[in-house]
């Protein structure tokens, strides 16, 4: 009896791994989703968009100013609950932005920390006033990349839960 | 004691399974973030991508011209797939989006109503008539498709077969 109990009890974390985690240990996560920006800790409403290569954040206040000879970015974020950072960081790289039917746009980009569920990553942040958009973050392919898949049709599916040692890495 | 406790494992292994089987991700198709899509009548195969930060689906078409029919205004336009092949279409127009940009000012599309395949499955579909000359891919699928009917896989590019001709539908 012990043997049959101790197979079964294998073939139930079997198939919780699996309907958990997808075929490739990947997360399905929603359209919306919480999360966690570092540095300043401030919780943001975040639209998964599958159509851009990159992250885009709702900044205000931007300017540029130099630190010795590197070049930075000192910016507000808000969200909608009206909480409020200013941060400031290293520049980047300045991104141009395509769009179907306007010249380029040019944006301040940097890097940021951002925490969605568990999955923790350093990636590259465009600023942008995204004042007319309810979402004040959008998580472009570059932070999905071997981590999640997008289910357009959920939303909230989890809290931002990375711990400080998953940061670290 | 014991056989209770393996008869109660058994029951949840078997409903995890089940579970597993009809749950909600094994209806809905996983895609690749880029796909060939079969949009009939017409039976052209594009190149699409599934954006799940666009609302709606566009497509990139020429009008070449309006007519009435039976007091309903029915648009004709051109649609290429980027390898010389090119369809003619002659659709109702259903309405008009009115679409939102970060630094033009607001545009207003044509609707019509297409049925657009990706993988085994098909779905009809409202779709805006736009110019994407400029753009990469002829057609952009956007959520008002893909819910509850995709998830998208950002990693991989064409990861379904989507069939190449309309299958007895119209």
């Amino acid at each position: 009896m012990k043997i049959v109990e101790r197979l079964l009890f294998t073939l139930v974390l079997l198939t919780i791994g699996v309907s958990s985690a997808e075929a490739e240990g990947r997360t399905v996560v929603g359209l919306v989703e919480e999360v966690k920006i570092t540095p300043g800790g401030l919780t943001l409403e975040a639209k998964l968009d599958t159509g851009a290569d990159h992250s885009s954040l709702h900044a205000v206040n931007i300017s540029r100013f130099r630190r010795g000879s590197e070049r930075w970015v000192r910016f507000d974020v808000v969200n909608t609950e009206g909480d409020r950072v200013t941060l400031e960081r290293e520049l980047a790289r300045v991104s141009r932005i395509k769009s179907p039917d306007d010249r380029p746009q040019k944006r301040p980009t940097v890097m940021l920390g951002v925490c969605l569920g568990n999955v923790y990553k350093e990636i590259e942040v465009n600023l942008v006033d995204r004042s007319r958009f309810r979402n004040k973050m959008l998580i472009g392919r570059s932070f999905m990349k071997d981590k999640l898949l997008v289910d357009p049709s959920k939303k909230f599916t989890l809290k931002p839960t990375c711990s400080d040692t998953e940061k670290q890495k | 004691m014991a056989l209770l406790r393996s008869i109660a494992l058994l029951i949840v292994a078997i409903l995890g399974v089940l579970g597993l089987s009809s749950g909600a991700l094994a209806q809905k198709q996983v895609v690749g973030w880029i796909e060939k899509a079969l949009v009939r009548p017409g039976d052209i195969t594009l190149d699409a991508k599934l954006d799940t930060g666009a609302g709606n689906t566009s497509l990139d078409a020429r009008i070449i011209g309006e007519t009435n029919r039976n007091g309903r205004k029915v648009l004709k336009f051109v649609v290429e797939d980027g390898t010389g092949k090119s369809v003619t279409f002659e659709r109702e127009q259903v309405g008009i989006e009115v679409v939102t940009s970060h630094s033009s000012g607001d545009e207003e599309r044509p609707l019509v109503l297409l049925e657009i395949c990706l993988g085994k499955d098909c779905r009809e579909t409202v779709v805006n008539l736009a110019n994407r000359a400029g753009l990469k891919y002829p057609l952009l699928i956007g959520r008002s498709y893909m819910l509850d009917f995709v998830v998208v896989d950002p990693d991989n590019q064409y990861k379904v077969q989507t069939q190449q001709k309309g299958t007895g539908v119209r």
